[in-house]
């Protein structure tokens, strides 16, 4: 447990979570609709961007430990805890409130794996880029639901829940980010 | 400052600083996302302004995120003590970032409105100023973006700081303005907002008042951002005064009703231009490029219609009267003249006559006019007539009837009650269709 | 007129008030500035700088009094520094780091690309100056901050921890350097380096919790050590002693 603690604040974790608990509850304050949904998941993905690097990588990969799969827990981790908090305040009890709880997590889980490409790619300070462009793009008039296979995978952070594209692209992301950042780490 | 030396140093954070990183960006997607529906825009010079301030929705908070991602700069990098022991104040440190910043942003909007010329060059007819006053709008949108970016990035120099800004961006000036106008209020302030809701007809423009007064406006927020950024905490709130006070000002002038409000009925967009190679047929001037596409079509029409009936039109021309929004209705024309709408413009400027019903509304405006109120069953009407004249079935199925009961009858009948519905149309009669529907 | 004149110096770090009643008077010549870890070094060297503002006590700096509400402009031009934490922008190649602050110390235009050349060939980066400040080494880092610090040609010159990297040959060249700019200019070099101090510096300032322990020429603290004192060489066993009568005097 002692190391758990010590990680968590090396990371900023509690930061993060205070960022992300903070926007949730504004979003809750918001009318309830797919964009607004996606758009906090994205913030809640974005404020925990930072964890996902260490403040000195170089030094935290001569350690003996094996990082791969701590790496997977960690994202794991802040998946279950973001998806949380969108389900806790945004998505509500009764589902009638929001979008789907399917819609939730997909979105979750596709754009912290987007965050984790990012980190693997860019850096964990730029891991908030990628999400933030797609999502902004996503929410736009222009794209929403609709048939266009094209536009369902453009925009799949707001395509219905039983959209199976929208669906496939959300899981290759979170799959891509999270072989990535497990066995690469964030890009010092 | 000195001033070679400064402009120096603007192209150093150009070229090593973020700044040529969010306009890239900037530039790539919001070209990609324009691209994407070039047929709202092809042809139209006003039309392709509209439509980058349409992608002010993505641009804004791109640009808001780009100046916080600049202004975390210097605490990032862990120079706030080596800078304080310089002379150079830190305002002119923050102006040079701050000049390049709004060089690069402004050269992205620039850019993409120059690659989607190609689309709109080729077959563009008509000109208007308010293009430029819309484009400059959402230039200045960007600029004042980067720079309240560039404040909050320095104010709060955290790596999320960023992707919020952006989102409380395309939140405030992008939905809140959707969702009021939902609860059917519409008060001035909507047009604070520069992104651009809604759609223009071709007929209508900008009102250059609007333009100029959000102008105004966006200029004063980005002097609040350009203060703010520069600011010490003595001077936080003498920084926020032009932007308060752009608001105060702006607002009254502003008309009620969102950007439905700002759009004007244009004189110059519906000027006619004719092709006189036979019979003649004219265009407004916005839809000048379509007029070597349908010329053909029409003249058919005009024939057919020749051959099938006596005082059939000589001339045709193009409506004026806007598709959607407010505009004066044509005046009443006379039995010589067919007034028609034409086809809606596609991705590459010329008309849009794939779906085939091009020629049948043409046909089928030998039975309109110009009449308030209009005579009753007029739609069904006018496709029993162009249904009876092109020998084919009209495509409604509720109408299958009404055509076989015309069929029935005898051919002169047939022919007489045709006629009679475009005498009594042309007058404005509201029976005028009682024959051909009955 | 004293390049550095410091009267009853009080700075405050923090909660701390690292430098307490400092009276010191520094004219050209390149001086060591040693001292136990939390002596107030590096304090002080801000205060100079003007990063920190005095909070008690007087401070002149070239002749203009820099206590109070006073205009900084003037004693900047003629200011470097080198901070222990060298902070820089890493996508800037060195040349242009160097000419950036060129242009912050509001050197005139037409001098910067000399003065740029002439530092970076003075620190022997010249084969690296186009080189993006992210791929350099940690010396050469240090070297690259020794440039800036000395492209205007300051009056005073102050650096905190300039050898940290540096290899044995760099160290040499660098007493080099700074005997080259201590000749006109005021050098004050903080450094735990002896040798270095030994062998570059004119006179030596010797701190301890924020007070003047010792001032003298460098030579003077060589003969301070007896062969009881701690320390490996004249000079340490020097430095061991003048501590330990400060702090047999100072009470606990």
């Amino acid at each position: 447990m002692r190391w758990l603690r010590l990680y968590l604040r090396a990371r900023r974790v509690h930061q993060a979570l205070a960022v992300a608990v903070s926007v949730a509850g504004l979003a809750a304050l918001l009318p309830a609709n797919v964009r607004v949904a996606a758009l906090t998941a994205m913030l809640a993905v974005a404020a925990f961007g930072p964890t996902l690097g260490a403040a000195d990588e170089a030094l935290e990969r001569t350690g003996a430990v094996p990082w791969p799969p701590r790496r997977a827990l960690h994202l794991g981790a802040v998946a279950l805890l973001v998806a949380g908090l969108l389900v806790a305040l945004v998505v509500g009890p009764d589902s009638a409130r929001f979008e789907p709880l399917v819609v939730a997590l997909r979105d979750v889980a596709g754009l912290l794996g987007l965050a984790a490409l990012g980190a693997a790619v860019l850096g964990a300070a730029h891991a908030w880029v990628a999400p933030l462009l797609w999502t902004l793009v996503a929410v736009l008039p222009l794209l929403g639901p609709s048939a266009d296979v094209r536009v369902q995978v453009a925009a799949w952070p707001v395509q219905p829940a039983a959209t199976t594209s929208a669906l496939v692209c959300a899981l290759a992301l979170a799959a891509a980010g999270l072989v990535a950042y497990s066995v690469r780490g964030a890009r010092a | 400052m000195t001033g070679p030396s400064t402009s120096h140093i603007i192209r150093l954070e150009l070229r090593r600083s973020a700044a040529a990183v969010v306009a890239v960006l900037a530039f790539a997607a919001g070209t990609a996302l324009l691209l994407t529906f070039p047929q709202g825009f092809a042809g139209r010079w006003l039309q392709l302004a509209v439509a980058l301030r349409l992608l002010l929705m993505f641009l804004f908070p791109v640009a808001l995120a780009g100046g916080a991602a600049l202004g975390r700069r210097e605490a990032a990098a862990g120079v706030g003590e080596l800078f304080a022991s310089t002379p150079r104040p830190r305002r002119q440190r923050m102006l040079v970032t701050a000049g390049a910043l709004a060089a690069a942003l402004v050269a992205a909007y620039a850019l993409t409105f120059l690659v989607a010329l190609a689309w709109v060059l080729p077959r563009a007819g008509y000109f208007p100023l308010a293009a430029l006053g819309v484009t400059a709008v959402g230039a200045l949108a960007l600029v004042a973006g980067g720079w309240i970016g560039l404040a909050a990035g320095r104010a709060v120099p955290r790596f999320v700081t960023a992707p919020v800004l952006a989102v409380l961006g395309i939140v405030v000036a992008g939905m809140v303005p959707q969702w009021v106008m939902v609860t059917r209020r519409s008060p001035a302030a909507l047009l604070l907002s520069p992104v651009y809701s809604g759609s223009l007809d071709d007929f209508q423009t900008v009102s250059a008042r609007v333009s100029l007064v959000q102008a105004l406006w966006l200029a004063a927020l980005a002097a609040t951002g350009l203060l703010l950024a520069t600011a010490r905490r003595r001077t936080v709130a003498p920084a926020l005064l032009p932007a308060v006070l752009g608001a105060a000002v702006a607002v009254p002038l502003l008309p009620p009703g969102g950007y439905a409000a700002a759009a004007a009925y244009d004189p110059g967009a519906v000027e006619l231009v004719c092709d006189d190679a036979g019979p003649q047929v004219c265009v407004t001037r916005v839809h000048a490029g379509l007029l070597p596409d349908i010329a053909g079509p029409v003249r058919a029409a005009l024939a057919t219609l020749a051959a099938t009936m006596p005082g059939a039109p000589v001339r045709a021309v193009e409506t004026r009267r806007p598709a959607y929004g407010t505009g004066p209705a044509d005046p009443p024309h006379d039995a010589a003249t067919l007034v028609f709408a034409a086809p809606p413009t596609g991705a590459d400027g010329r008309a849009d006559l794939r779906d085939g019903s091009f020629p049948g509304l043409v046909l089928g405006a030998a039975w309109e006019q110009s009449c308030d109120p209009a005579p009753a069953d007029a739609f069904d009407g006018r496709e029993l007539a162009v249904a009876w004249l092109t020998g084919t079935a009209p495509p409604d199925a509720r109408l299958a009837g009404a055509y076989a009961a015309l069929r029935a009858r005898p051919e002169d009948e047939q022919r007489r009650l045709v006629l009679a519905a475009r005498d009594g149309v042309l007058a404005c009669r509201p029976d005028a269709f009682a024959g051909l529907t009955a | 007129m004293w390049k550095v004149h410091a009267e009853a110096l009080r700075v405050r770090a923090g909660r701390r008030l690292a430098v307490d009643g400092l009276d010191l008077a520094l004219g050209p010549g390149v001086h060591g500035l040693l001292g136990p870890n939390g002596a107030g070094k590096t304090t002080l060297m801000r205060a100079l700088a003007t990063v920190l503002r005095p909070e008690g006590g007087r401070l002149a700096l070239l002749g203009t009094a820099v206590t109070g509400r006073a205009d900084l402009r003037a004693v900047r031009r003629a200011l470097g520094y080198l901070p222990q934490h060298f902070g820089y922008y890493p996508r800037f190649t060195v040349r242009e780091f160097v000419e950036y602050m060129a242009w912050l110390k509001e050197m005139p235009r037409r001098d910067i690309p000399g003065a740029v050349q002439r530092a970076v060939d003075r620190v022997g980066l010249t084969a690296r100056a186009d080189a993006r400040m992210k791929t350099l080494s940690g010396g050469m880092l240090r070297r690259a901050g020794i440039a800036q610090a000395i492209v205007n040609d300051p009056e005073l010159l102050l650096l905190d921890e300039p050898t940290v990297g540096l290899d044995v040959e760099q160290r040499i060249e660098f007493r080099a350097l700074l005997r080259d700019v201590g000749a006109d200019s005021c050098v004050l070099v903080s450094t735990h380096l002896v040798e270095d101090v030994a062998a570059a510096c004119t006179g030596v300032v010797l701190l301890d919790e924020g007070r003047l322990v010792w001032r003298g020429p460098a030579a003077g603290l060589a003969e301070r050590g007896a062969s009881g004192d701690a320390g490996d060489s004249a000079t340490e066993r020097g430095y061991s002693a003048l501590l330990r009568a400060h702090r047999g005097q100072v009470p606990a």
